[in-house]
């Protein structure tokens, strides 16, 4: 059977999309990842990361519009370093009461939306610095707690309690340090 | 092989052609996925805070990187509610098939839209269910169980049996490609031997990403390091699964090793493993929707004329059950 000048372009195109695929997915370093590479090779570490983004110009476009990649890091990170979040709020100064920590029965505030995947990319920080999403994220529960008519906090505080995961045991415990503090009141946030 | 009889083969491929039950069994689950992933943000009163700009939600890159949508329509709250109900009401075409190339084409922009107002919140699965439904747009995924079809039928036009296979056989080796994009990015020795394949207890740990509350009995961790081996073999080697399925459709090809791989079923041991894997991520993770859209494209690993066998299976079942009762 003869192939249609159609079945012969859509091929080609075909060919160019597992091109462009497997160029995006490559392995390149990340600044952390060039970090800890001999001195010596870092520069091709950089020029390989250049040289990609080079190759990727002509889709560049198109990938960022609908914001798909195709390097796939799915929980690429186990470090038995992690965090635990604490969301605490008072008034007029007492002591903090907390409002939301995971797996707490006795703090369990909004634990269904706290746990909604979407919001919970923008709390559940494990890196030393916890991006752009975790400020928005704890301007936001600090709003709906101070609007909440059954609460009555003017100051809230989230922060991460650093957690280590025990050797040979699906178990963790408490280091004492926390992480990441952030605070709000009322008169900030609300007219 | 010559390379025009190379180039020829390759052209072959993407020309084939097969019924479309596969490619709509995949819209209908992905379009599940997606709905109950956006009707649960609405149940638990979370679309502002997921979407809105601060200080009311998460979208801050609506401010500082402002997509076109937060440029044309403003970065405010509207915009993103807006952008939510269009997601959902595409989402909802998508699924049942109305005008079911304008309903994945809205519904891949809007998602990406609210990716861009909120990107913290927008995960790996997120991405890759954008780039199916964008591919499946190009495909006859309407031509089946939707309303397109039924509209076709009323107009007295005849059903499609037959459709391009390059869009199943693209999404295949793109779900493929994402296990073992996955494989070789994790870096972290907890994934390999030299950490103890210690991942998935560290996951179970996590307060944050546990469905149980952190620990597990000390007979528990063999489990996990079975979890986590099982988790790196599978995607590792899921380039495989493309020999497999080949060998398994072309009886007596492959010599001993085709013999093998036939006799011994591995490709559905290799699509078992992998249910079952994201089986038990559903089953002691909050991930999400993660585990379940990637069980939606699980149907593009089967031929049409295997889930139509199933299918037909199943129906007779149901009718033999229900004439019994």
């Amino acid at each position: 059977m003869v192939a249609s000048a159609w079945a012969k372009w859509r091929a080609g195109l075909i060919a160019l999309a597992i091109v462009f695929t497997l160029i995006d997915g490559c392995p390149v370093p990340s600044d952390e990842n060039l970090k800890r590479w001999p001195e010596r090779w870092v520069q091709y570490g950089i020029r390989l990361r250049e040289t990609r983004a080079l190759l990727l110009t002509p889709i560049a476009g198109v990938t960022e519009f609908f914001d798909v990649r195709q390097r796939w890091k799915l929980f690429s990170a186990a470090r038995i370093e992690r965090t635990w979040m604490y969301v605490e709020a008072r008034r007029s100064r007492k002591a903090w009461q907390l409002l939301y920590r995971p797996h707490d029965p006795q703090a369990n505030y909004a634990s269904s939306l706290l746990q909604y995947r979407r919001i919970r990319g923008a709390w559940n920080v494990h890196r030393p610095d916890p991006g752009p999403g975790y400020p928005a994220f704890v301007d936001a529960i600090a709003r709906r707690i101070f609007l909440d008519p059954n609460l009555r906090y003017d100051e809230v505080r989230v922060r991460m309690a650093r957690i280590r995961v025990l050797p040979g045991r699906a178990a963790f415990e408490e280091t004492g340090e926390f992480l990441h503090e952030e605070r709000r009141q009322r008169r900030s946030l609300l007219p | 092989m010559k390379p025009d009889g190379l180039a020829a083969r390759w052209v072959a491929l993407w020309d084939q052609r097969e019924a479309p039950s596969s490619l709509c069994a995949a819209r209908i689950l992905i379009g599940l996925v997606t709905l109950a992933d956006l009707l649960w943000v609405r149940a638990v009163d979370g679309v502002s805070l997921s979407f809105a700009p601060p200080p009311l939600g998460l979208g801050y890159a609506a401010l500082t990187r402002p997509p076109f949508t937060a440029r044309w329509f403003g970065a405010t709250e509207t915009t993103a509610l807006t952008l939510y109900a269009i997601a959902l009401l595409a989402t909802l075409a998508f699924t049942v098939g109305a005008a079911f190339r304008v309903a994945a084409l809205v519904m891949a922009v809007a998602l990406s839209q609210l990716a861009h107002f909120a990107p913290s919140g927008d995960r790996g699965i997120d991405s890759l269910l954008r780039m199916v439904v964008l591919l499946l747009a190009l495909s006859a995924a309407n031509a089946r169980w939707s309303v397109d079809a039924w509209i076709r039928r009323l107009r007295g036009l005849s059903a499609v049996t037959e459709a391009n296979s390059w869009p199943r056989l693209l999404l295949f080796g793109q779900v493929v490609w994402v296990y073992f994009s996955a494989a070789h990015n994790r870096a972290d020795v907890a994934w390999w031997p030299m950490g103890g394949f210690s991942a998935v207890a560290v996951t179970w740990a996590d307060p944050h990403y546990a469905r149980f509350a952190p620990g597990w009995p000390p007979f528990m961790y063999a489990l996990s390091q079975l979890a986590t081996f099982s988790t790196m073999l599978f995607e590792i080697t899921a380039p495989v699964l493309i020999a497999f399925t080949w060998l398994h459709r072309h009886e007596g090809r492959g010599g001993r090793f085709g013999e093998f791989v036939r006799r011994y079923n591995l490709r559905w041991v290799w699509l078992a493993l992998g249910a079952s894997l994201h089986l038990g991520i559903a089953l002691t993770m909050r991930l999400g929707i993660f585990p379940f859209g990637m069980l939606a494209m699980y149907p593009l690993f089967l031929h049409p004329s295997e889930l139509d066998a199933a299918l037909g299976k199943l129906r007779a079942r149901a009718l033999r059950a229900q004439r019994s009762v």
